[in-house]
């Protein structure tokens, strides 16, 4: 049974951001696109809802979360899951002759349905990054140490970042496990994360006879695959074949030059990471910080996605969750926000508080913004955020700024007579 | 206010069925876990070496603490884990709290069409269900689902059976098997990266005692 909104009710998972947060919000993606231009990347738009064909590729089984619009003529539309997809698509088709690399940056909201009551965000907004047309490990070391910048230019504290292969993982598990049957469910204990799971298959596998027990220890290997770049020598005693072994070069090449960048502090090699999204190749990686449960930035390469919609081109990039990015600076107190401060003013005193007024904000005198009010608004009596009164010419005021700006314009205005 | 600090170990720990193995369990690994554990009504106590601490939940909500990450670790049953669906790493099975999820009902039922079933466990249920291609309503009740079939609520439940005698008692059998439980270990995502270290000790510590069925 469905009831009626409440006049005043929104749907789930969407919020209202009041001034301050508002201020906030807006601080931090103006101080991420500054970094993102600082590394030569453009900012680029995208339409909020497109056809359902263009995110095909997206989320793994998780149709359900879209939400779905029908245009006159019965097409389906999606409000955007993800902005990987449509960047692609304007790669791929408005600026398939730019030439190769391509930087750009975006800073959109997202749309996915939440199916439980979880309490997760149904729009949320990422600030991210795409690199097309470079596939060398150049390109994915500059995605983290960007993503690294970004985070400290907005005093994120404390970033780790855990760093995988799914290019590895992938010929690793087809090194070990021959069966498709197994190889299926031991990715899937991966994605899901259930270690008690995988462990039990591998010691199942085991015992069927299904595999060596020299894949047994490699695969039980996996799980503790963690640390830093020892983990790629470690990885080597496990595998032969040469698409493994390639997948880890690029590994180390990429540390290598995390360390040119001078980030390799940060990093984690995890060799058993395996994100939600399909459509990864290469390198993916993930970023926590602490006082929040869920990663704050996540990246990967994903080679294949331009090639659908037919510009053969290798691609790399991340997004930063802002919301997330909020709620770790909410608990840190980063954020510092200004308030707009009121002067007063008693009737015969109009003229001058709107010159006065006029003059503060076309200099720029004032960081702070600035207005008048009649103080027979009793509204304006009550505002905390008046910092002075203009009564029979004269500007009563606490404020030491404000008072020396009134002297100036004073005599500035006097001058001008 | 928060409660997770960046030094410290928090983990959740389900009050009830399994509380006192955990306990055992975990003071046999050399854990170090307040005395006064057992008796105390305090929700969030410390342990002496103040390198742990530990909130006593509700099991439904130990996925849930975990996942936000205001506790790191959470010590929880398999059978809240599949019903709760959250995104966490499952890092240890205790082997304690041994029991079964099962399809109950009276001994004239077994065999018969399933129209209705009773359960705590709505989505096990009902994913069990579907995935055998069987179009079944499920009712969510909060407690003594067992009722559900005696007063003609629904004809079969879904529940969790330990020993069996809440079943026999009431005149029920189990039908078929869904899953088998025991308690896990399961960790937040940003825990997992950033307090990697004390989480491997603490597993290992766990992983020398956990039972392991013979």
């Amino acid at each position: 049974m469905g009831t009626k909104p409440i006049l005043y009710e929104k749907p789930q998972g969407v919020r209202d951001y009041l001034p301050q947060r508002a201020q906030w919000r807006r601080q931090l993606e103006q101080k991420l696109s500054e970094t993102y231009r600082l590394w030569g990347y453009e900012e680029i738009i995208t339409p909020t809802f497109e056809y359902i064909e263009t995110f095909q590729q997206g989320l793994r089984g998780q149709e359900d979360r879209l939400f779905k619009l029908i245009d006159r003529s019965g097409k389906t539309m999606v409000l955007r899951p993800e902005m990987t997809a449509p960047i692609a698509r304007v790669v791929s088709s408005l600026l398939k002759d730019r030439a190769l690399p391509l930087r750009l940056f975006y800073i959109a909201s997202i749309f996915r349905q939440q199916l439980v009551v979880t309490g997760r965000d149904a729009e949320f907004t990422q600030a991210g990054v795409e690199h097309f047309g470079d596939a060398s490990p150049h390109a994915d070391a500059e995605m983290i140490a960007l993503a690294i910048d970004a985070l400290c230019s907005v005093s994120v504290p404390g970033v780790r970042i855990a760093l995988g292969q799914v290019a590895f993982l992938h010929a690793f598990l087809a090194e070990q496990i021959s069966g498709d049957a197994e190889r299926q469910e031991i990715i899937q204990s991966l994605l899901s994360k259930d270690f008690v799971m995988y462990e039990r298959c591998v010691r199942g596998y085991l015992e069927d006879g299904k595999l060596t027990p020299a894949s047994c220890d490699a695969l039980l290997w996996l799980l503790r695959a963690r640390g830093g770049v020892e983990v790629l020598t470690e990885a080597r005693r496990f595998v032969t074949r040469a698409d493994s072994l390639a997948a880890l070069e690029n590994l180390a090449a990429i540390w290598e030059m995390l360390r040119l960048h001078q980030v390799d502090q940060f990093i984690q090699v995890d060799l058993g990471l395996l994100p939600d999204f399909e459509y990864y190749t290469g390198c993916v990686w993930e970023g926590y910080a602490p006082g929040i449960g869920f990663p704050v930035v996540s990246g990967g390469r994903y080679d294949d996605m331009a090639s659908k919609f037919g510009r053969n081109t290798p691609a790399t990039g991340f997004m930063i969750g802002i919301e997330r990015v909020l709620e770790v600076l909410d608990r840190t107190g980063e954020l510092a926000v200004s308030a707009p401060k009121l002067i007063q003013f008693t009737e015969q005193d109009r003229e001058a508080a709107i010159h006065f007024s006029t003059w503060l904000r076309r200099g720029k005198r004032l960081e702070i913004a600035c207005s008048v009010a009649s103080s027979s608004h009793r509204a304006a009596e009550a505002a905390p955020d008046v910092v002075g009164t203009l009564r029979g010419g004269q500007l009563f005021t606490d404020d030491l700024v404000l008072a020396g700006l009134w002297k100036s314009w004073r005599m500035e205005s006097e001058g001008d007579q | 206010m928060s409660c997770n600090l960046p030094d410290v170990l928090t983990i959740a720990l389900s009050k009830g069925r399994i509380m006192n193995d955990t306990l055992d369990l975990m003071r046999k690994a050399c854990v170090s876990v307040p005395a006064e554990m057992e008796d105390s009504r305090k929700f969030i106590l410390d342990s002496p070496d103040g390198q742990l601490r530990f909130i006593v939940a509700k099991p439904t909500d130990v996925p849930t603490f975990v996942e936000y990450g205001v506790a790191d670790l959470g010590i929880v049953g398999k059978d809240v884990l599949l019903e709760a669906d959250r995104d966490l790493y499952e890092l240890l099975d205790l082997g304690i709290g041994r029991c079964r999820v099962c399809v109950c009902g009276t001994p004239e039922q077994l065999g018969k069409e399933i129209h209705r079933v009773a359960s705590k466990y709505p989505k096990i249920a009902s994913d069990y269900f579907r995935r055998l291609g069987r179009q079944v309503e499920v009712i969510f009740l909060n407690g003594q689902v067992e009722l559900a079939p005696l007063i003609g609520l629904a004809d079969r439940i879904v529940d969790i059976v330990e020993t069996g005698r809440t079943l026999r008692e009431n005149g029920l059998e189990i039908h078929e098997e869904i899953a088998e439980i025991t308690t896990r270990v399961v960790a937040n995502r940003m825990s997992f990266r950033l307090k990697n270290q004390p989480i491997n000790q603490l597993i290992d510590q766990l992983r020398q005692v956990r039972l392991v069925r013979a």
